[in-house]
């Protein structure tokens, strides 16, 4: 009998107590996206089909898949199954190929369409003068590709990878 | 003693890869150009400087001839000629290193007008030259104080004088033949013996801070090839294009940019380096910088880890090799952190002492590539987010800041709205805010 109300007055408190601290110290929502936003690649590409990292990193929160973020690759969504604890991920994602943009600056004509386009100011320039991207600014996110009226903007792949020795 | 290092012929082609493990190039020759014996033909920049950073590290032509621009190298066509570039002009030794691209020819391949530079502000007190050469069967080194002894003794004052009077000491693994003019220490010992944070802690007794180098107590610790190409440059205003190489058995001095495919070796797999921390070479593999040897590949048969503990026994970083080999083969990163994977220096000893012949030393550099890699990509994140950010408060404030224009413009009253007074003289003064369209 002593026994037994023992045990169940320790559960009941145990369990009071396990309430209390899952109420106190729940992780909010924000600090989850913040998590997650922090293994995104940040180009704010909007590739996965959300306007940037944040809004993605909000969508995955809110159970979205993990793969489809072309820059960040398999690297970026294997971090995220396991930092949320999901097990797999939807499908394989490809190797991401880093790319910068680049101006050919014969050909720009100093619209400075593609200044207001760029997420993370890499583009110097201004109205009727020539522009250029700076490359150690510029992540490669296609966005200025489109704007610009005559197509002078290509992208190429980004040599900044550092030294990679192989796998034994 | 032998007769002098013979030099090998010219090859076909000089190459010079653009991705090293210290960094990448930027070639300076355009696609075609005729580069003389001597021309800097490529550059390499501090990782993350901006556009009108300084090189810290700069290539020359190991001949004349015709640049080859291609993805991954630049390569350099000879045509014979013996056109050399003129020779070095800056007045400073610090300048001049940096003009004649010297960098440590120990295998560490840093900058040495950097560790100059960094031993002046210091004002270091000493000097250690390094011919310890601990990796067995390379005597690149030996051979340069055997036969080359004057010029080493050039560079050894250049620096000496730069510094003002340091304590210099020639650290050597065995007796030279020939004595030298310069107090000589012989250092045995475990291998590594030629590590430059042992060799500073054995020969005066000092220790670097953990993370830091021998220049933070003081002691400037250079390659004796790396004094040798100082001494070549400072006297003779000579740029560094070839360096002393032991390949298979024989010393040879070697162009840089020499295809090891082309070097007089067996035709089997070559090792870049020396036996213990050399790599295998891939087919357009070339001499480089920090190349003090060729090796002819031994064949290895490797078995799985018995978790003996040897490797963490003989790692002088006091790692536990074994354990990083598990966390490596399985990816977990963060593991590997927790075992101080950074602070390896790569020298190998761990692969010398397992006996399994576990190529850790190959595997703890994958890993380190991979977390620099990771660590690159963080930052790229972090200053992308950094303006992503500040691009949109800055639009945020000139959003609203257009739009409290817009209300005050309204709410202001106008000049012909207001009241005239009899005596004032109407103000010719235009508006303060030009009216809204």
């Amino acid at each position: 009998m002593i026994a037994a109300l023992a045990m169940g007055l320790l559960g009941l408190a145990i369990g009071a107590a396990l309430a209390l601290a899952r109420a106190r110290f729940r992780a909010s929502e924000d600090s989850v996206v913040e998590a997650v936003n922090a293994l995104l690649p940040q180009s704010q590409c909007a590739q996965c089909g959300y306007p940037g990292c944040r809004p993605y990193a909000e969508a995955i929160v809110g159970g979205a898949a993990l793969n489809l973020c072309p820059p960040g690759g398999p690297d970026t969504a294997a971090a995220l199954a396991e930092l949320l604890g999901r097990d797999e991920i939807e499908a394989a994602v490809a190797d991401p190929v880093e790319v910068k943009a680049f101006i050919d600056e014969a050909a720009c004509i100093g619209c400075a369409l593609c200044l207001e386009a760029c997420p993370v100011d890499a583009i110097v320039g201004a109205n009727k003068f020539m522009h250029t991207v700076i490359a150690e600014r510029c992540t490669g996110c296609e966005l200025c590709v489109a704007p610009c009226p005559v197509d002078c903007i290509d992208l190429v792949p980004a040599q900044e990878r550092v030294w990679q020795w192989p796998r034994p | 003693m032998a007769s002098a290092v013979a030099e090998l012929p010219l090859p076909a082609v000089l190459r010079y890869p653009l991705a090293t493990p210290v960094g990448r190039f930027r070639p300076s020759a355009e696609d075609g150009a005729r580069a003389r014996l001597g021309d800097v033909i490529a550059e390499r920049f501090e990782a993350g400087g901006g556009a009108d950073a300084k090189p810290i590290e700069v290539l020359r032509a190991a001949a004349s001839g015709r640049i080859e621009r291609t993805p991954t190298a630049l390569l350099l066509h000879p045509d014979g000629s013996a056109e050399r570039a003129p020779p070095l002009q800056a007045p400073s030794l610090v300048e001049r290193t940096l003009e004649a691209g010297i960098v440590g020819l120990g295998g560490a391949g840093y900058p040495t007008h950097l560790k100059l530079r960094q031993a002046l502000e210091r004002n270091a007190h000493a000097l250690i030259v390094n011919a310890v050469e601990c990796e067995a069967g390379v005597n690149a080194d030996r051979a340069l104080l055997n036969h080359h002894a004057d010029d080493v003794l050039h560079g050894i004052h250049a620096v000496a004088d730069a510094l003002g009077a340091p304590r210099v000491t020639l650290a050597v693994s065995a007796p030279l033949p020939a004595a030298i003019d310069v107090a000589t220490q012989v250092v045995d010992g475990p291998y590594p013996a030629g590590w430059e944070r042992a060799l500073t802690q054995r020969l005066l007794g000092v220790e670097a801070p953990p993370g830091g180098y021998p220049t933070d107590v003081g002691v400037l610790v250079l390659n004796v090839a790396t004094v040798f190409a100082i001494g070549r440059a400072w006297r003779r205003g000579e740029p560094l294009t070839q360096r002393v190489v032991t390949v298979g058995q024989r010393e040879f001095w070697v162009r840089i940019g020499h295809p090891v495919a082309e070097l007089p070796l067996p035709p089997r797999v070559a090792i870049v380096g020396g036996p213990v921390t050399g790599w295998p070479a891939d087919v357009d593999a070339a001499v480089g910088k920090t190349t003090r040897a060729v090796t002819p590949r031994p064949a290895v048969a490797t078995s799985p880890c018995i978790r003996c503990g040897w490797c963490a026994t003989a790692c002088p970083q006091g790692l536990l090799p074994q354990e990083l080999w598990h966390e490596i083969a399985a990816g977990r990163w963060a593991q590997t952190e927790r075992l101080r994977l950074a602070d390896c220096i790569e020298c190998g000893a761990c692969d010398l002492a397992c006996p399994s012949q576990l190529p850790l030393l190959a595997a703890l550099r994958h890993a380190k590539s991979q977390r620099m890699e990771a660590a690159r990509r963080d930052r790229a994140a972090n200053l992308a987010r950094t303006r992503f950010e500040a691009r949109n408060a800055r639009l945020a404030a000139r959003a609203e800041a257009d739009r409290a224009k817009r209300a005050n413009r309204l709410q202001a009253p106008r000049d012909w709205m207001r009241p005239r007074s009899a005596d004032a003289p109407r103000s010719n003064q235009p508006d303060p805010e030009p009216h809204a369209p």
